[in-house]
């Protein structure tokens, strides 16, 4: 990789995952620290961010559950609980600059990969299983038949993507809405589902602790970088489809 | 039997297909119908894309070719009726009705109740060569479907721009290269000529229904076309929109999934199965072959059982499947294989029923035992189109394993 490349990777990251780039001394040893901006990331992307850096080391502060301080042999990473408003890597002087960049772009890949940028701020985490459950107890209160889960999710799938142009798996365990998706959301069901479910969505929003206690323990590397990819490539595919549509309009 | 009042249209049986007025008919149910009409709709937030209208406009050409070919507007309302849509009627100069129908009373919904006679809208416009609007609908709450024509013509281009292609050589069951040996003691022909002797059409006598109760649900002796249209127009559009190709075709897989449950369920519970076919069944293989019969009479095409590995696999190919042949006279050939959805559903429900569940113990079948026992994940089967007549294959062939 030559300079020029390097140049062209750091403005990439920089316009993807807010950073700050400073040395720190500590005992005559030098680091060159990367601060990661936290405060724009909804709970699914702190989730994913939190687990993948998990798999870069090994915890030193295993007993911690809010906090990471993981151990490579290159660098060291400073993770805190959702809510803190940075973390860091910190690289060891004789870390090479490929290297850097190298976990830099990793780092920023887990979010890309997530198709969701850093400014679209989601606020609300939903259980897929529990919005199930309620919308079939809201249907049978009304007298209408329950729904097979598979089928609230494929009809969900399809028209929460064509609503919102964005796609959200509802095959998964967990859902991350922003407002306007929330919105659609509630729509959605009413409309299609004839389930008017206003009140039971807001008592659906998971507390930020129990979200990422749940995500911590389900997730493993394997699955999480699966996953996003077929989430990007979904919504990709959508993105680039609306925008062929647009161009002839 | 009950006998009908109105004429009985000329069916032509020719490989499989049932042709009337030269047009492509099969049977399906309420559940079928409900079902594909949901996946339908589901498009209507889709920019310059109006599923109503294409629900609509499916059955309007294929009204307007009957008559082409002679059909009085006499002939068109009793076969409505034979065809197990309703009794449809005029009112006064401008309005229609049906007080009984198929689309406005035995389709069930997810969604908050909408008019929904888009098929009868479509057939009237056919009929009148007026555009038409439905006033008011029994799923809404009215006594009966309402219809009001407009002034306007209504042009509607063709969508059946190829030739209908059928295979002319299908093979004998269970002579065919590549097919297991059975030992089975079912009698397909036999049970072809009791399927066609049922009284599989629209009531008339009093009181006069045009619907078609039977097996537990209510059929409908629908166009093939219509079905093809509404379904491959719809996932296309999905496609087009960007949505995964899995996800697109999920919706219409399902709907062949319930349709097993609902109908295959339902005939396999029957008097007429337990009086003609169950009691040449040895096991629950011998259940599959006698299905595939019935099958055979519904004008889906020819069904021809390749393998059967008892619990494990089922192997079956369609010549002239309604789908296959019906996807090359609105489209070109496509390389996609898994291209009939209903023939995947239906095949994957039809192993279902006996392999995990257990239809000869007579379930009931309600919602209820589809979701937690039929539809579970657990325990279930999966399956894959290899061979597609909508890709230029000589036939279907679906694969149903574990």
């Amino acid at each position: 990789m030559n300079f020029r490349n390097l140049a062209l990777v750091f403005v990439e990251i920089n316009t993807t995952l807010k950073m700050k780039r400073y040395r720190s001394v500590s005992s005559c040893v030098t680091y060159q620290v990367y601060e990661f901006d936290l405060n724009g990331l909804s709970l699914e992307q702190y989730a994913k961010l939190r687990i993948f850096v998990q798999t870069l080391g090994y915890n030193s502060y295993p007993s911690q559950l809010s906090v990471l301080h993981i151990k490579h042999p290159l660098f060291f990473i400073d993770f805190p609980g959702y809510g803190f408003p940075t973390a860091k890597i910190s690289f060891y002087p004789q870390t090479v600059p490929e290297k850097v960049n190298e976990y830099l772009e990793m780092l920023n890949g887990q979010l890309a990969f997530g198709g969701v940028s850093m400014n679209e701020k989601s606020s609300y985490v939903i259980k897929v299983g529990e919005l199930f459950k309620a919308l079939n107890g809201k249907r049978v209160s009304q007298g209408l038949s329950e729904i097979d889960s598979p089928l609230i999710a494929s009809k969900l799938g399809i028209l929460f993507a064509l609503k919102t142009n964005g796609y959200v798996n509802f095959k998964g365990e967990i859902i991350d809405l922003n407002d306007n998706q929330l919105i659609a959301l509630q729509e959605i069901l009413d409309q299609h589902f004839n389930a008017e479910m206003s009140v039971e969505l807001r008592q659906l929003i998971a507390s930020m602790e129990h979200f990422i206690k749940s995500a911590e323990a389900a997730s493993s590397e394997t699955t999480v970088v699966s996953e996003k990819k077929g989430l990007f490539n979904k919504f990709k595919g959508l993105f680039k489809s609306k925008l062929h549509q647009e161009s002839h309009a | 039997m009950d006998k009908p009042l109105h004429s009985t249209p000329q069916i032509v049986t020719v490989g499989g297909q049932r042709l009337i007025g030269g047009l492509s008919r099969v049977y399906h149910c309420n559940h079928y119908n409900a079902y594909l009409q949901m996946a339908v709709l589901m498009t209507e937030y889709l920019p310059q894309h109006s599923p109503q209208q294409l629900l609509t406009e499916a059955v309007t050409p294929l009204i307007q070719e009957l008559r082409k070919r002679g059909y009085s507007q006499q002939q068109l309302l009793e076969e409505y009726s034979y065809c197990g849509f309703g009794v449809l009627r005029q009112i006064d100069a401008i309005h229609w009705e049906t007080p009984s129908s198929h689309y406005g009373q035995s389709l069930t919904f997810h969604g908050k109740p909408q008019k929904s006679c888009f098929f009868t809208t479509g057939y009237l416009q056919g009929l009148l060569d007026r555009q038409v609007v439905e006033v008011a609908c029994q799923v809404e709450g009215s006594e009966s479907d309402r219809f009001q024509v407009s002034e306007l013509p209504c042009i509607v281009n063709p969508y059946l721009v190829y030739p209908l292609e059928l295979t002319p050589e299908i093979p004998e069951r269970f002579s065919f290269s590549g097919c297991q040996e059975f030992t089975t003691q079912i009698d397909e022909p036999s049970i072809i000529a009791a399927v066609n002797s049922l009284p599989l059409y629209g009531k008339k006598e009093a009181p006069e229904t045009g619907l078609i109760p039977a097996f537990g649900v209510v059929l409908t002796h629908h166009f093939a076309d219509y079905y093809n249209q509404i379904s491959y127009q719809t996932y296309w559009a999905l496609r087009n929109a960007g949505m995964p190709e899995e996800d697109s075709k999920e919706m219409f897989i399902q709907a062949g999934h319930i349709c097993a449950f609902n109908t295959f369920g339902g005939i396999m519970k029957s008097p007429e199965w337990h009086a003609i076919v169950a009691p040449h069944c040895r096991n629950r293989e011998d259940w599959l072959h006698g299905m595939i019969a019935v099958i055979n009479a519904l004008g889906w095409g020819i069904f021809r059982v390749e393998r059967i590995v008892p619990e494990k696999e089922f192997i079956v190919r369609v010549y002239n499947s309604y789908e296959g042949i019906g996807y090359r006279r609105i489209f070109l050939k496509t390389e996609d294989k898994n291209m009939s959805f209903l023939g995947m559903g239906a095949t994957l429900g039809l192993v279902h029923l006996l392999w995990k569940v257990d239809i000869r113990e007579r379930p009931d079948l309600t919602h209820d035992f589809y979701v937690k026992q039929f539809n579970n994940p657990q325990n279930s089967y999966t399956v894959e189109q290899s061979h597609a007549i909508a890709a230029g294959d000589e036939y279907d062939r679906f694969i149903v394993s574990k």
